[in-house]
């Protein structure tokens, strides 16, 4: 080797450039995180919440009588601002949406979709009916 | 090492090692400044993920709880164990939110009662919004220039009517 130049060895300057390498790699992972895993546990909360505050208030229930998705709606656009929802009410059988409601505003075209399934029975004249609520939400935006 | 790199006095020479040691405080001052900003945004991280799992906790236990005792709305603070506002989960009790807000609202039983909400050393304010996010009812306290500061909302029925829960949690900056 020359006597002029820092670098002793090419053994030091490959392990000097992988140190180097790996610190910038870890901050560089390290300076991108961020709490969106926490974005999604509270649209799962607030879809489940959604979805207790349909039946409770008797939306659900309204709108199958009225045949009509305008209960299901006003529940739906007093939701939280950031957040979009989507109500659809099938029969027992899953198969037939008989109503079918998204908040004023929104278009479902996201990806990072959360669905809930809440059953819940309609008695009208004597009889009993099962029906099946779906309630989506995703990220205004996502 | 060559006698021409030492000089007369006694002292190391080197262009060579003024180079080295240039590049290795330049490498050391990178990775200080980097380690400072990238610690700092960890540390921030940590503190929110810290808030927003006792905000989770204590809104959760707000919405689907009656409290304990479950009369605790007519008794003393002192006799509260745990408060809670549901008659069932996600309907409210009325008479139990305006005493929790009445509590939070009063500078003598502010810090008790956030201490019984299992809240620890964050501030709290609690309030119930409308769909055009105007505040029906609310009280607590917000700190000033907060360091973390995180708002929670949870969907409720309030008096028959469908309202936002939100709750905002917030840490004294330092």
């Amino acid at each position: 080797m020359k006597e002029k130049g820092f670098i002793i060895t090419v053994d030091s300057f490959i392990s000097t450039t992988l140190v180097l390498v790996f610190v910038l790699v870890s901050f560089y992972y390290l300076s991108n995180i961020s709490l969106n895993a926490w974005n999604t546990v509270d649209a799962r909360t607030l879809v489940f919440d959604e979805g207790a505050v349909l039946e409770k208030s008797n939306a659900l229930e309204n709108s199958v009588k009225l045949v009509s998705s305008e209960p299901l709606l006003t529940s739906l656009n007093a939701t939280p601002s950031g957040y979009c929802f989507e109500a659809t009410v099938f029969d027992a059988t899953m198969t037939n949406p008989i109503i079918h409601a998204i908040k004023t505003g929104c278009t479902k075209n996201s990806t990072k979709l959360i669905s809930i399934d809440r059953a819940f029975v309609v008695r009208e004249n004597a009889i009993s009916t099962f029906y099946i609520a779906r309630v989506d939400v995703w990220g205004q935006g996502a | 090492m060559s006698r021409k790199f030492i000089s007369q006095k006694g002292q190391f020479f080197s262009p060579d090692l003024i180079i080295a040691v240039g590049v290795f405080i330049f490498t050391l001052a990178l990775f200080f400044t980097s380690s400072n900003s990238v610690f700092a945004r960890v540390g921030l991280v940590t503190d929110q993920k810290a808030a927003d799992e006792v905000i989770h906790s204590v809104l959760n236990s707000l919405v689907f709880s009656s409290g304990s005792p479950s009369d605790w709305d007519s008794r003393n603070l002192s006799d509260v164990n745990s408060f809670g506002l549901a008659k069932s989960s996600n309907i409210l009790d009325e008479n139990k939110f305006s005493a929790l807000i009445n509590d939070l609202n009063t500078p003598s039983t502010y810090l008790q009662t956030k201490t019984k909400l299992g809240l620890g050393e964050y501030d709290f304010y609690l309030r119930l919004v409308d769909r055009g996010n105007s505040e029906v009812l609310g009280g607590g306290k917000v700190s000033q220039n907060p360091r973390v500061k995180l708002l929670y909302e949870r969907i409720v029925l309030y008096n028959s009517r469908q309202l936002v829960l939100q709750g905002i949690i917030s840490l004294q900056g330092q």
